[in-house]
């Protein structure tokens, strides 16, 4: 899809591949950038919003929530498993991309990471807890 | 040094050659941490069996008697079957059957390479031996090796358990090159559907039955595997099922290991042949890999683009190493993409591919030859 942006009072065509691939990828005036949206709420349901910020095209990953969650905030398992670790308390801030709880399946251990920086409202799981798929693991602040 | 002892207890330079290859596998194990317990015995069982004089490889010497009485007999690469029967959840493959296709495009790699070692001049025998390096499955290896080309056993099973070592090494290059980004970051959400108990129990059943009607050959690993499965689904004899995942399976690895290793004996393993199967194993590996993920690809268009590829490379068999890699490949594109469970599916099947494929050669060499 293609949308026309005005930043300052120069107007740009900006050509938007996929609207859920996860980075974005964007061509302004002949050139890809690859963009993370900032937050939750830039879903295909606002497909005329443009990304909120650009970042470089390195910048750690901001996700939309996970098909499990139904809430925004809400951590859910993504598989069944093992909590082997629960790194964060209640009240901690998290970055984006930090590593909340590590879940073990089939001898793998799968680090649960945050979608996006906020702080830890509550934590459901302990070590050790097994959980089922799509279970409650931790609450971020929206 | 058969036969007889040598004059002096000094290593040959081909004893010195193998001592070193025996330390390098032992710091590879100790500190590299690749799969050290299967390298610590196969390292140390090496050097074991280039110290002169010892007789330790003597068929009445300690290793000697390990590996007639284990290996040749193919109890040892049988009973760790069993251990990998009951360590293997078969769920994810039973909920989703079609990653089935991926376990058998994992394999033509097996018979690529038989036709290569075959133009290179091994028999039939040995090149189908040599194929179902590719698989990097152990104990299936063995197994086909002490059947059909004995004489090789030695190089195959280093290349096959050292070559799972390499798992993480030899194929996300491959991956990379095959997949582009955007289909390694296609995210496959778990969607949990219910496997009841009896399918659980009955799939190694129809399975050890299936299978040895359709390719006998197939039927020592495949029914080992299956009898420690339904000893983990049947649920009644936990006691058996965790012994066997544990216990008997690092006793026996210890025992195979130390076997193997006491079979890279310079005057025998030496030779121009060995390093032909290594590079050849390497290859079949490289082959199935391929395999495995253009299968991935074509199941990735024809679902869709519902379908992460990078799975089909866990379509060989060097089950669960394959199979977390795969994981961990797109989990480091992703981090919310969680393939794990499609991943075991689709190397669980590659488990049974390797077999099939094994069984099906050796039924196959036994017509031809």
């Amino acid at each position: 899809m293609i949308l026309r942006i005005r930043a300052g009072d120069q107007w740009y065509e900006v050509e938007v591949e996929d609207l859920r691939q996860r980075p974005l990828r964007v061509h302004v005036a002949g050139r890809i950038f690859e963009v993370w949206p900032e937050e939750a709420a830039l879903q295909p349901t606002t497909p005329t919003e443009p990304p909120a910020t650009i970042r470089t095209p390195a910048a750690p990953a901001v996700r939309a929530p996970q098909p499990a969650s139904t809430m925004p905030g809400e951590i859910r398992a993504p598989i069944p498993g093992v909590v082997v670790s629960v790194e964060v308390a209640p009240g901690a801030r998290v970055e984006s991309g930090q590593v909340l709880c590590v879940l073990e399946a089939m001898k793998m251990r799968n680090p649960i990471r945050a979608s996006h920086a906020a702080s830890v409202r509550a934590v459901h799981v302990q070590p050790e807890q097994v959980v089922k798929h799509g279970q409650l693991l931790v609450e971020l602040d929206v | 040094m058969t036969g007889g002892f040598p004059a002096i207890a000094w290593p040959t330079p081909g004893q010195w050659l193998m001592l070193a290859v025996g330390l390098t596998l032992l710091a590879l194990a100790i500190l590299k941490n690749y799969e050290p317990s299967l390298l610590l015995p196969i390292g140390f069982g090496c050097v074991l069996a280039n110290l002169p004089l010892t007789g330790i490889t003597d068929p009445e010497g300690l290793l000697g008697s390990l590996y007639q009485s284990g290996v040749l007999t193919e109890f040892f690469p049988l009973l760790i079957f069993i251990g990998i029967g009951a360590m293997i959840d078969f769920t994810p493959l039973l909920a989703m059957p079609r990653m089935a296709l991926l376990g058998a495009a994992g394999q033509f790699g097996i018979f690529l390479t038989l036709l290569l070692a075959a133009a290179l001049g091994f028999s039939l025998e040995e090149s189908a031996a040599i194929g179902v390096i590719g698989a990097i499955d152990g104990p299936t290896s063995i197994f086909v090796a002490s059947r059909l080309a004995p004489q090789l056993l030695s190089p195959i099973a280093v290349a096959a358990y050292s070559y799972m070592a390499l798992v993480p090494v030899i194929q996300p290059p491959l991956m990379r090159l095959l997949t582009t980004r955007a289909e390694r970051r296609i995210q496959m959400t778990y969607a949990p559907r219910p496997v009841s108990r009896l399918t659980r129990v009955l799939f190694p059943l129809l399975a050890t039955i299936v299978a040895g009607l359709l390719v006998p050959t197939s039927l020592p690993l495949i029914g080992m595997l299956m009898l420690g499965n339904l000893m983990r689904e049947s649920g009644v004899v936990d006691r058996l099922a965790k012994s066997a995942q544990n216990e008997m399976l690092n006793i026996v690895t210890l025992f195979l290991g130390l076997a193997i290793g006491g079979s890279m004996r310079a005057d025998t393993f030496l030779q121009r042949q060995t390093l032909l199967v290594l590079a050849l194993g390497l290859l079949a590996f490289a082959f199935d890999t391929v395999a495995g993920l253009l299968g991935g690809k074509l199941m990735c268009a024809l679902s869709g683009r519902r379908l992460n590829p990078l799975i089909g490379a866990a379509g060989i068999s060097a089950f669960p190493m394959a199979g977390r890699l795969a994981a961990q490949m797109a989990q480091d594109e992703d981090y919310q993409n969680f393939l794990l469970m499609h991943a075991m599916g689709a190397n669980t099947a590659g488990q049974l591919g390797s077999v099939l494929a094994a069984g099906l050669l050796m039924g196959l060499v036994a017509v031809l030859g």
